[in-house]
């Protein structure tokens, strides 16, 4: 594997550098590299350097995926750690980073914890982070909730 | 990536929320989401309801889904049948909460389909009448039945009826097959012979179906095994996972309620405490695998 360094810059112009097997994973890069095989830095407009060191911390770990059942049992592990590590706006902004860079082991780890997390919130709760305008009546939300009732027990109240 | 595209159709307005997750995002998170999560996303906006009731979401949903079949527990109280589910692939977990779902008076339980379809007869050339229950596996209903013989003797058999072909197939078995639980072994049909369940268990499995031969593997379980089963009291087969795991549970819901998973491949038990049941002494339960969550009725 070649060792060259590249350097990828944030929209608000971090840089960091990485080791070219580490920077092809993220997909966006790779087809750069390919295009014209003698960029050394690469500006990245739509993440911000925060979000672009998670995304490259997960590269580098990820870099040489080994088939072996205990080295898919250690990346699980990493990955759950790694994941706990962030509130669901981080969470957020990493998807839409792993998106437009393109790094689909990433995007699915992230999808499923977003999934994970927002599992019992209440419609409030989705509509906070989400920012969803709630474009129902009174009367037609009361019959929506009426009709999922089942969906609603106490139990399932997620703790503040 | 074919399906991703197709939902990401000009149609959606992109006021989906303000925080510009594109929608093809949305529909992979919410693909991810328990069933009861998706009936809660449906109060949360007009649009989204709608969205979570195109086929091209409960499609998505349900090739996610079967990805992740779920333990089903029900049981009967005061006249209700309550559903809930639980994870089936948590590998080291032992400790699961399970989801409450929907419950159901007992007089309305059949309302399957869209009213369109009806039932067809298919003639059997032996008369027999089911024994067990039934289990399919590439296209072939497996299930023991009691055929028609002299007045001393009513044989079990073991018909396979090829549901692509519509033929009945009838094996003579041993009588040790006679009362097991029918699995899906890797595949092929397996017979959990009935047991005592003290130090191992015994399964048969179906090699060729033609010449009905039969091969027999007995697993001796690890010393472990007595203790994790000491309080345990009418333990029973459920049946046996993709990933080669026999799950056994009680008849009766307990507080806490215990699943055990036994691996026989790498000889390892882990015994499951599912969570949220709640204390319902007396009434039986019923636990199923694999079973797979579907919006499309909800």
């Amino acid at each position: 594997m070649s060792s060259n360094k590249i350097v990828l810059t944030s929209s608000d112009g971090e840089s960091f550098e990485v080791e070219e097997v580490v920077a092809r994973k993220l997909q966006i890069v790779g087809h750069m590299l390919e295009d014209d095989c003698v960029i050394n830095e690469i500006p990245l407009q739509n993440v911000t350097g925060d979000i672009l060191s998670m995304v490259i911390e997960y590269c580098k770990t990820h870099v040489d995926e080994e088939e072996s059942e205990e080295a898919q049992t250690k990346l699980k592990t990493w990955d759950e750690e790694f994941m706990k590590k962030f509130d669901i706006k981080t969470l957020l902004q990493i998807i839409l980073a792993a998106n437009y860079l393109n790094v689909k082991g990433l995007l699915d780890l992230v999808s499923q914890t977003i999934a994970d997390t927002i599992k019992d919130y209440t419609p409030e709760q989705i509509r906070e982070v989400f920012g969803v305008e709630n474009d129902y009546t009174e009367e037609e939300e009361a019959e929506v909730r009426k009709e999922n009732a089942w969906a609603f027990d106490e139990a399932d109240t997620p703790k503040p | 990536m074919e399906k991703r595209q197709k939902l990401v159709s000009e149609k959606d307005p992109l006021t989906i929320s303000r925080n510009s997750i594109p929608i093809d995002l949305f529909i992979s998170i919410l693909s991810r989401l328990p069933v009861k999560s998706i009936a809660r996303c449906r109060c949360v906006s007009k649009q989204w309801a709608s969205i979570l009731r195109r086929p091209d979401f409960t499609d998505l949903f349900l090739k996610v889904s079967s990805t992740r079949p779920c333990l089903l527990f029900t049981f009967n109280l005061n006249g209700k049948w309550l559903f809930f589910s639980a994870p089936q692939h948590q590998n080291s977990c032992i400790l699961l909460a399970a989801d409450r779902h929907m419950s159901f008076s007992t007089e309305n339980v059949l309302s399957l389909g869209t009213g369109e379809l009806s039932w067809r007869t298919i003639e059997c050339s032996i008369s027999h009448c089911s024994a067990s229950d039934g289990i399919c596996i590439n296209g072939v209903v497996y299930y023991l039945a009691a055929c028609n013989g002299t007045r001393l003797h009513t044989p079990i058999k073991l018909v396979c009826f090829d549901v692509r072909f519509e033929k009945f197939k009838f094996l003579d078995v041993n009588s040790m097959i006679w009362m097991s639980t029918l699995v899906n072994f890797n595949g092929k049909l397996g017979a959990i012979l009935p047991d005592e369940l003290t130090e191992s268990i015994e399964l048969r499995v179906l090699e060729d179906p033609e010449e009905g031969k039969w091969s027999r593997h007995i697993y001796i379980f690890p010393p472990i095994w007595k203790n994790l089963v000491a309080q345990e009291y009418f333990l029973c087969v459920v049946g046996m996972t993709h990933s080669g795991e026999i799950v056994f549970s009680s008849y009766f819901p307990s507080d806490p309620f215990y699943v055990l998973r036994y691996n026989v491949e790498r000889n390892t038990i882990i015994k499951v405490e599912i969570q949220r049941l709640g204390s319902r002494k007396g009434s039986e339960i019923f636990t199923f695998i694999d079973h797979v969550e579907n919006v499309k009725h909800i």
